[in-house]
């Protein structure tokens, strides 16, 4: 009851703000109100329903409420600022607390491995060790991994190459599923969705024998062909043409135009920003990926991730001069290797924020 | 429509307009029947293909007559328009080639429908520049007509034989066309010259009637035709017609196989479009799914041995997997399934949960609602061996602690409570249960902590979007009767955003149990020590790096049939629970 009660005191002072003059009113009628519209006076077992109510009658008196609206207007005023002041402390903390490894990331490849090593880690280096970085860079290929330079041409290749090949089959697929009518059409499309519901590792052993027997091992094909197409773009962006309305497509055909030609004049402008991020997510997705070229591709042939499992050794000492053994990896290098790695998605999510988030809001996915 | 009454000049300067605008407005076929189209419409007598605008003209004229309600005009316009189509499709099937006068009646048809909008444009436009007090009244039929939905079936069937003919096709009917309109129009000119205004006028009423009648007949009986099957009736040829060879051709019956099947191929154009993915996908998914069914059944099998590839056709790949014992040493099924399972039934839950009341925080502030969104979404996009890589080193034990060594962050943190420091990522040392299926707990914490973590992003930026979109009118609703926070929490935001809770839910779950990269991230390639903290997913690659791939087969199988059960449950779960509006 004292809940209600504060509700309707909260409507009352609202009704009353907006009401600049304040009419006595008697307490006898207001409690006939009340007692009227709460419960029947001849009912006896809600007699403490009713007492209740007189006494929230006797709040809704005048006298009573002048003083209890200047309570009720501070309090509500401690409650707001209470309640933000919680809101961004719960807020701050989770920021810091997702923003953490990122800037434990960073400190960490300029620290000396000592350092790193202390039994009390620090959260601002006391020397900078900015050799790290040539260090990591200068790292020869080995048996288990290539240089950076070969792979990072390795994986700057297949992404352009990936992103833009699959960008054209995916609006070209996109726009006849959704636009044109062809026989077997629907029974496409239901396949191409079942397709979503089976997890990628029942592909990958049998493409892993396909490729074997055409021998496309160590090469870029085999990198890009596979994944090619993804039915989660392909859904996407049929919806997004299937928005678009028939007559545009109407008055194209009257003004002489063909299907192709309706697709890339007009179709493809009005679906900029989806398509936008729908490259964005592919280039990242072929960015992050690992699994696949660890299995069909050697070390020289494969992709930035794999490079950053490795473990990074001082070789020849030149940094710490003998003190760790050529054999054992290094914290601070593999950090620095991290950061090497995810580096450029930085730059591109600050560059194109906003179609990131909107195309993974949109498409559910992550590529 | 009364108003359009008071003042029949300005309809009829109007209609005059309107004729002009029409065919000047349409496809370039048209432009020829414009200098036609005026003095037709004039005498609103013709019998040209200008016959919409004739249609048009008199059927206005004709509720000008009947000064009946606004909605039976209206409907008298639209199906009169609706008639004018299938008019205009008899009529030219009458009398040109085949298929130029498919490509023209379709040009026509279509022309109608842009015509018609491009038509309320401009006569909104052109009463308002003559005289701006009538804008109102002229504009509305002409709105009328366009929102009427009987239209629109129409366009949609008149695309297909637009599709079949090619473009160069389309010189033809600039060619054939102009002889069409013209035999008629030298007919009625004649007679204006001898008749009074009223005259004039009072023919042009009889003709519209007549006019809208026939046109009415025959599309009634063109919507009977499409219902009532049979022998397709072949178009009448009358006397004197000039291209009675078009009719035969347009009727279909009477083609041949040659040409049946050229047309059924133009039409299929939408397989050229997504040939390349389908070709890609036969390839890499559709065969792919068929062979992992068929050899997951082989025992024994071994590609390189061509004589004998296999054994036979048995369980025997699932009973020693499910067994845990495949006599190659490696990763036991159920300790992996283990693993997977209960890092996932915990980290998904936990991380929707988090995602939301951060969802619900940041839709309550305004002030750094961006920069917060920002920070929080930078996870999203690192790659899960990098990040796994820096948790490691959180969690990370480094000889004992001492001056040279570091037993990780989380382990001092630890030891300011007096707890002894936890080696997290060697799962053999801390684990409950002593037989060949142990749990895990201290490397699941680790795993759960980091899962958390790369998935709050994601979540949080599709809870936040559902927030918003919940409508405030409810909310603007509780508020009037009276609702605590509790009942509006729990009666209307949380039914409003089921749909995206569930999805969340499923997906997450999905992706959990096909977690991987992040396990070799935290752990390294060995997943902690031969294997032990592998998941389901690494099993499979692990015994295709050794070749047994009639294992890694039976895994994967395993593995599908086990997501496609949960999906199943949380389907049914979420049918009960979720409401979609």
């Amino acid at each position: 009851m004292a809940k209600k009660s504060k509700n309707t005191e909260n409507i009352e002072e609202v009704v009353e703000s907006l009401n600049p003059v304040e009419v006595p009113v008697a307490e006898e009628t207001v409690k006939a109100e009340t007692d009227g519209s709460v419960v029947s006076a001849k009912d006896s077992t809600l007699d403490q329903t009713v007492s209740a109510v007189k006494t929230d009658a006797a709040i809704f008196n005048r006298q009573g409420v002048d003083v209890d609206i200047v309570k009720e207007r501070k309090k509500q005023k401690i409650l707001h600022i209470s309640k933000n002041v919680f809101v961004y402390a719960f807020l701050t903390v989770c920021a810091v607390l997702a923003f953490l490894p990122f800037y434990w990331m960073i400190i960490s490849s300029v620290k000396t491995e000592m350092e790193f090593r202390e039994p009390n880690p620090t959260f601002f280096p006391h020397t900078f060790k900015w050799k790290n970085y040539a260090a990591v860079l200068t790292q020869t290929s080995s048996s288990t991994s290539g240089s950076f330079w070969q792979i990072l041409i390795n994986t700057l290749t297949v992404g352009l190459i990936s992103t833009s090949i699959g960008v054209i089959v995916t609006i070209v697929t996109a726009y006849a599923l959704a636009k044109m009518n062809f026989k077997g059409k629907n029974l496409l499309f239901g396949l191409m969705m079942a397709t979503m519901m089976i997890p990628g590792e029942m592909y990958t052993i049998t493409n892993y024998l396909t490729i074997s027997s055409w021998h496309w091992n160590n090469s870029f094909t085999v990198l890009i062909l596979p994944f090619l197409v993804s039915v989660y773009y392909v859904y996407l962006l049929r919806n997004n043409f299937m928005q678009i309305p028939n007559s545009l497509y109407q008055a194209a055909k009257v003004d002489g135009l063909s299907d192709m030609g309706y697709l890339v004049k007009v179709m493809v402008p009005l679906t900029a920003p989806t398509l936008i991020s729908i490259t964005l997510l592919k280039f990242i997705g072929t960015w992050n990926s690992y699994i696949w070229p660890r299995l069909v591709n050697s070390p020289n042939w494969q992709m930035i991730t794999n490079w950053v499992t490795r473990g990074f050794v001082d070789r020849g000492g030149e940094l710490y001069g003998g003190f760790y053994s050529p054999s054992e990896p290094l914290n601070t290098l593999k950090m620095a290797a991290v950061c090497m790695v995810s580096l450029p998605l930085f730059i591109l999510f600050i560059c194109c924020r906003k179609y990131i988030m909107h195309g993974v809001s949109k498409s559910g996915t992550k590529g | 429509m009364a108003d359009k009454k008071e003042k029949p000049e300005v309809g009829e300067v109007k209609k005059e307009e309107v004729a002009e605008k029409k065919p000047a407005s349409s496809a370039k076929t048209a432009t020829t029947k414009s200098t036609a189209a005026k003095p037709a419409a004039k005498t609103a007598a013709s019998k040209s293909t200008a016959a919409k605008s004739a249609t048009k003209t008199t059927e206005s004229k004709s509720a000008e007559k009947k000064p009946t309600a606004a909605k039976p005009a209206a409907k008298t316009t639209a199906t009169a328009k609706s008639a004018a189509k299938p008019a205009a499709k008899t009529t030219a099937a009458k009398s040109m080639a085949a298929k130029p006068a498919a490509k023209t009646t379709a040009a026509k048809s279509t022309a109608a429908k842009p015509a018609a909008k491009s038509v309320t444009k401009s006569s909104a436009k052109k009463p308002a520049a003559a005289k701006p007090d009538e804008v109102k009244p002229v504009a509305e039929p002409e709105i009328v007509e366009e929102i009427k939905p009987v239209a629109q079936p129409e366009t949609v069937e008149e695309v297909k034989p637009v599709a079949e003919t090619p473009a160069p096709e389309a010189i033809v009917p600039d060619t054939v066309q102009p002889e069409q309109p013209v035999l008629p129009v030298t007919e009625v000119k004649e007679e204006p010259a001898k008749q009074t205004i009223m005259q004039k006028t009072a023919g042009a009423f009889k003709t519209a009637g007549a006019k809208t009648k026939a046109a009415c007949v025959s599309a009634a009986s063109t919507v009977k035709g499409w219902f009532v099957k049979g022998k397709p009736v072949e178009a009448t040829v009358s006397e004197g017609d000039v291209n009675a060879e078009m009719k035969t051709v347009l009727s279909g019956s009477n083609l041949s196989t040659k040409e049946r099947i050229i047309r059924f191929c133009r039409s299929q154009t939408g397989w050229l479009f997504v040939l390349p993915a389908v070709v890609l996908m036969c390839i890499f998914t559709l065969y792919p799914i068929f062979n992992a069914f068929i050899r997951a059944f082989m025992e024994n099998y071994m590609p390189t041995n061509k004589a004998h590839p296999f054994d036979g056709w048995g369980f025997e790949n699932f009973v020693r997997v499910l067994k845990g014992d495949t006599g190659m040493g490696g990763a036991n099924f159920w300790q992996c399934l283990l693993n997977t399972f209960i890092v996932t039934i915990i980290s998904v839950p936990l991380s929707i949960l988090i995602a939301l009341l951060i969802a619900v925080a940041l839709s309550s502030i305004k002030a750094v609602r961006k920069a917060y969104q920002t920070i929080l979404f930078l996870p999203y996009l690192t790659n899960a061996l990098a990040m796994g890589a820096v948790f490691a080193t959180f969690f990370q034990i480094i000889g004992t602690k001492s001056n040279t060594e570091t037993i990780g962050m989380v382990n001092n943190f630890l030891g300011w409570f007096g707890i002894s420091p936890i080696d997290w990522l060697n799962p053999n040392m801390h684990a409950w249960g002593s037989g060949t299926v142990k749990v895990y707990w201290a490397s699941y914490l680790v795993a759960i902590i980091y899962d958390v973590w790369a998935g709050l992003p994601f979540k949080i930026l599709i809870l936040f979007s559902a927030l918003q979109s919940v409508n405030k009118q409810y909310y603007d609703a509780a508020k009037i009767d009276g609702a605590s926070r509790s009942k509006v929490l729990w009666k209307i935001t949380a039914p409003m955003i089921s749909p995206m809770l569930s999805y969340l839910f499923i997906t997450g779950i999905m992706g959990g149990m096909k977690s991987y990269s992040s396990i070799v991230g935290l752990f390294g390639e060995q997943m902690g020590r031969d294997f032990n903290m592998g998941t389901v997913v690494g099993y499979i690659y692990q015994y295709i790096d050794k070749g047994q791939t009639g294992y890694a087969f039976a895994g994967s199988l395993l593995l599908f049939v086990i997501i496609m059960i949960i999906t199943a449950i949380s389907n049914y779960v979420s049918k009960k629970r979720v409401t979609y509006t």
